[in-house]
């Protein structure tokens, strides 16, 4: 490897996050895209059904669906023959993608074409019949250009995928066919060519256009009597599919919606209704065409009501959900858990593809981080001085600082000796007496597997705060536990490692692994920037709002946890709220709308939450999302139990009001009458 | 293209001296706004009418600023009265969608439409002044239409946050466009909020998508600060498409300039479209441009703007966009 340090900088491998404008350049795609999320109910995005693909911003959605487009398909069948191997056994499909927001289907009903154009009263079923015959001829236009791919021979090994056979079908008499539907009403009957007919579909969208901005105040009899009834034409083109294919089998027609849960924020008055229109296709159960929407995990569901009916397009029976976020986020005993070898494999290739680093070899990314260890960290903050870990003791008396000091003894690790004091302070609150307190000492329950483990996270925090320095952060664990199963998070990171590195003089593609410093330090980068990518860059959703929020409510955990030297509630990093606490009032719903919205904006971290009280109701839990932890000095990994919120109010406090936040019971335990100076029972 | 522009104690004089004109204007809680309607109600010519919009921000942004903005928008009321400057205003809503504005603007129009018109895009939202722009330059009984913009007083820029709480992309009322492809251009003018600009260039640029920078060049250091702050937070993370030979500096006022620039740029790609975030004149020169080359105009409307956004008022500038019924980008100058 011969790159200068000055190439490393200007050519950072993780900047520029998988999203959508890279994707869809199919090559660059086919490159980055790693078939490691392919796995369980992630591959039924290509199975013949209606799909709802939910997940938060950054999760992959866009990525995934994106394998669906015919560009993609064809890229990947010319340079390997097949498809990634997940989807080398699913039969082939007919792909397109209409982005609701770049082809302007959300600007119908700003202007009313009832009123402007037919000069009657406005009629909202009149502007929404309108944009529907802009979706049926939009999926016309994006219909011919994937007929074009396949059919013109640019990509034979998608053709013979397909099954279609150019001789059999010449575009023109295709393009004869097409113009022949009924559903078309006789719009395009002097279509005789491709290309005549791709100038007339233009031509119509570009009428549209013409009323939506403002050019005309008409819409011409040509068009506004050939309105094609919704859903009509793409069944048309399904069929018209599997007449090209010679395939037994069906070859369905997938077409993914894009930027659907935009539409009400883009138009208040019209934005449902567009969305009903949505619905409308998958109410219709087409064997042959199968819709594909990406959504943010909670902006599906607020409406399901088809066009101009009641009833409600229904989970299982129209449609299936898919959730990212069970297959990335890590579950509390991490089995199944597909996000490291997703996030190893999408590392590897941005660096093959992205920095060019051929001689990348798989796994590099968990050598580039290397391991972390509780004691090396612990050990880390004392390097210089070490005599200074006994600071970690303070709080306690001196007999019980002396007898700690020597349970542990000399070369004990900063860690241990926390947990002991903590221990210690633990069962002074428990109003045990000191005899009692130092004579269990013996058996160092501090210790014990599970009481170590919920408390050593909360633990480090404090060590590093008694060595007047802020958390360390580095591992390749550690990296995956702040993404929080994001991939943008992930790839966010190690841009900013890999800035951090350059900057240092340190080659980070041979560097392994790269000082903890400088993973520190691109972290806790990484964390600012997410934490303000919601108050500027995420929009339409209240980012501005909850980036005040979390001002707030961030310090407010971080100082319940760090008063807190007795850690007696190391799960206080998050809340859980009872389900119908949500629904009682209007403070709960705005609540929940909150969190819900922060949630889809990888801003919380959402679980469901079995409670510790018998027969309780069922709640959810919230924390901050993993990667806000470094910039608020909060603990990043989850352990039991959260702050029972007992009262929404509160909740509403914290979000709504400039109340200052006190997260929990706020109790120090330098407080407790044994700890202090001088004090016995 | 032939934009004449310059100072209103100027150009101004020499182009609306001898004419009978409307303003429609914008009533905002910024005092700039009054600058034109008190310099020109009584100055060059005879002003039939004065028409402002008072534009409200929507109830959910956040931050919520409607009682400093009703505040200082009285204090402006009151220094229009002052003033001796008969105006009529009505109410109108940031977010309100295109029939709505068009509406208003119809309102403004009212009993009469004369044959000059003074459109003051000061205190005017871009999303208000684009669709406006556009309609009155198409429209033929007017004649004339002239532009003006009136800055603040030296250094009158807030220090925080001008704008906040945006909505998604989306093309400013007038201006779809259908989806960019690959041999497009895209051109952003860069102001003092980013505004998720970054954004808008993550969904418009698909492969082959070509992004260029404007940079204004405001005669005072702090502006230009800010401007290259914007600038860099765009950069950080796109650091392999711009470059010092995708960024251009152009006067901040010079919307002409601009303008004559654009069809340079655009040379070698099919379409451009325009992402207007920069100074009011730029958005100006490429509303112009859009206007006679059907370009797309994309941007994220903030929903908040701070009632302190500017103080004071300095100079008003004027642009003939139109002029005997000609466009100021159908007219050439001799020999070109």
């Amino acid at each position: 490897m011969t790159t200068s340090k000055e190439t490393y900088r200007s050519r950072n491998p993780f900047y520029n996050p998988l999203v959508a404008e890279r994707i869809r350049d199919p090559k660059l795609y086919r490159k980055l895209f790693s078939p490691k999320v392919l796995v369980g109910e992630t591959l039924e995005v290509f199975q013949p059904v209606n799909v709802v693909l939910l997940g938060p911003q950054g999760s992959g959605k866009s990525m995934i669906l994106n394998m669906i487009r015919l560009p993609v398909v064809a890229e990947w069948l010319s340079k390997h023959n097949t498809m990634p191997e997940p989807l080398s056994s699913i039969p082939p499909y007919f792909g397109l993608c209409v982005n609701l927001v770049l082809c302007n289907f959300h600007a119908f009903g700003r202007r009313s074409i009832s009123r402007a154009a037919k000069g009657g009263d406005h009629d909202p079923g009149v502007e929404l019949s309108c944009a529907a015959d802009f979706m049926n001829h939009m999926c016309l236009k994006e219909f011919l250009r994937g007929l074009e791919l396949v059919i013109e021979g640019r990509s034979p090994r998608l053709r013979s995928w397909l099954g279609f056979q150019k001789r059999l079908h010449p575009k023109d008499e295709v393009a004869s066919t097409i113009a022949k539907w009924k559903c078309w009403f006789g719009y395009y009957r002097k279509c005789t060519s491709f290309q005549k007919l791709k100038a007339k579909v233009e031509e119509r969208l570009a009428t549209w256009f013409s009323f939506i901005n403002a050019n005309t105040d008409d819409i011409p009899d040509e068009v506004w009597t050939t309105k094609a009834t919704l859903g009509e034409p793409v069944k048309e083109m399904g069929k018209l599919v599997n007449t090209l294919s010679t395939h037994d089998d069906i070859v369905p027609l997938f077409i993914v919606i894009d930027q659907y849960e935009v539409l009400p924020e883009l138009n208040p008055v019209y934005g449902t209704g567009l969305q009903r229109v949505v619905n409308s296709l998958l109410k219709t159960r087409d064997p042959l065409v199968s819709y594909k929407i990406g959504a943010r995990t909670h902006d599906w569901g607020k409406e399901l009501r088809i066009w101009g009916a009641e009833s409600r397009i229904e989970v299982q029976r129209d449609y299936v959900v898919v959730n990212l976020c069970d297959s990335l986020m890590r579950n509390e005993d991490a089995q199944g858990w597909v996000f490291p070898d997703f996030a190893n494999d999408v590392i590897d290739k941005r660096l093959r593809v992205e920095g060019g680093f051929p001689g990348v070899l798989p796994g590099h990314a968990e050598k580039m981080f290397g391991k972390w260890n509780e004691y090396e960290e612990a050990n880390i903050y004392f390097r210089r001085h070490k005599a200074n870990k006994m600071k970690v003791l303070r709080g306690l008396q001196p007999p019980a600082k002396s007898v700690i000091a020597q349970l542990c003894g000399e070369d004990a690790s900063a860690l241990d000796l926390r947990l002991a004091a903590a221990w210690c302070m633990q069962r002074s609150q428990r109003k045990d007496t000191l005899r009692q307190i130092l004579s269990e000492c013996a058996s160092r329950p501090w210790s014990r597997d599970w009481w170590r483990k919920e408390r050593r996270e909360v633990a480090l925090l404090h060590i590093a705060s008694f060595a007047n320095q802020r958390r360390i952060y580095y591992g390749w664990d550690t990296i995956l536990y702040l993404s929080g199963g994001n991939i943008t998070c992930l790839l966010d990171i190690c841009a900013e490692v890999w800035d951090t590195a350059t900057k240092r003089g340190e080659d980070p593609a041979t560097k392994q692994p790269l000082p903890y410093r400088i993973q520190t330090d691109g972290v806790y980068v990484a964390s600012e920037k997410w934490l303000n990518r919601d108050r500027s860059e995420v929009t339409g959703s209240g980012g501005a709002m909850r980036y005040q929020a979390l001002a707030r409510l961030g310090p407010a955990i971080s100082d319940m946890l760090s008063g807190s030297l007795a850690i007696s509630n190391p799960g206080h990093s998050g809340f859980s709220i009872g389900e119908s606490d949500f629904g009682n009032s209007d403070h709960g719903k705005r609540v929940c709308q909150f969190l819900e919205r922060g949630a889809d904006w990888a801003v919380f971290e959402e679980r469901a939450h079995t409670s510790k009280h018998r027969g309780d109701q069922k709640r959810r839990k919230w924390y901050l999302h993993p990667l806000l932890s470094p910039v608020f000095g909060i603990p990043f990994k989850r352990t039991k139990e959260p702050l029972y919120i007992s009262d929404i109010d509160i909740v509403y406090g914290w979000f709504f009001t400039d109340r200052t936040i006190v997260f929990g019971n706020k109790r120090s335990s330098v407080d407790e009458p044994l700890f202090r100076s001088g004090g016995l029972p | 293209m032939r934009l004449p522009w310059g100072k209103l104690a100027t150009v101004g004089e020499a182009f609306l001296s001898k004419q009978s004109y409307g303003i429609i204007g914008c009533l905002s809680p910024e005092y700039r706004c009054v600058s034109v309607p008190m310099r020109i109600a009584c100055g060059p010519g005879t002003c039939q009418f004065i028409r402002l919009l008072e534009i409200h921000d929507p109830d959910d942004a956040f931050p919520n600023y409607s009682t400093e903005a009703k505040a200082k928008r009285d204090e402006n009321r009151i220094a229009l009265d002052a003033a001796g400057v008969r105006y009529d205003s009505t109410r109108a809503d940031l977010l309100d969608a295109d029939g709505k504005q068009l509406k208003q603007l119809a309102w403004c129009l009212t009993d009469h439409v004369p044959e000059t018109v003074v459109l003051d895009i000061t205190a005017f939202p871009k999303r208000y002044f684009a669709l406006y722009l556009k309609k009155l330059m198409l429209r033929s009984e007017i004649q004339n239409l002239i532009i003006t913009y009136s800055v603040p007083s030296p250094g009158g820029y807030s220090d925080g946050h001008l704008a906040s709480d945006p909505l998604p992309c989306d093309h400013l009322p007038g201006f779809a466009a259908p989806p960019p492809d690959s041999g497009s251009c895209l051109l952003a003018s860069m102001g003092f909020e980013p505004l998720n600009l970054k954004g808008i260039l993550s969904m418009h640029r698909a492969g082959g998508v070509t992004v260029k920078i404007v940079l204004p060049f405001p005669p005072d250091g702090i502006g230009i600060r800010r401007a290259f702050n914007s600038l860099r937070n765009l950069a950080s993370h796109e650091a392999a498409e711009i470059g010092c030979n995708t960024v251009y500096v152009v006067s901040t006022w010079d919307a002409e300039y601009l303008y004559r620039q654009m069809g340079v740029w655009q040379q070698g790609y099919q379409k451009m479209y325009l992402l207007p975030f920069g100074p009011k004149p730029h958005t100006l020169g490429m509303v112009l441009y859009a206007i006679k080359h059907n370009c797309g105009i994309y941007y994220t409307q903030p929903k908040s703007y701070s009632p302190n956004y500017s103080q004071g008022a300095g100079d008003s500038w004027v642009y003939v966009v139109k002029w005997e019924g000609i466009p100021c980008y159908e007219r050439y100058q001799s020999g070109t």
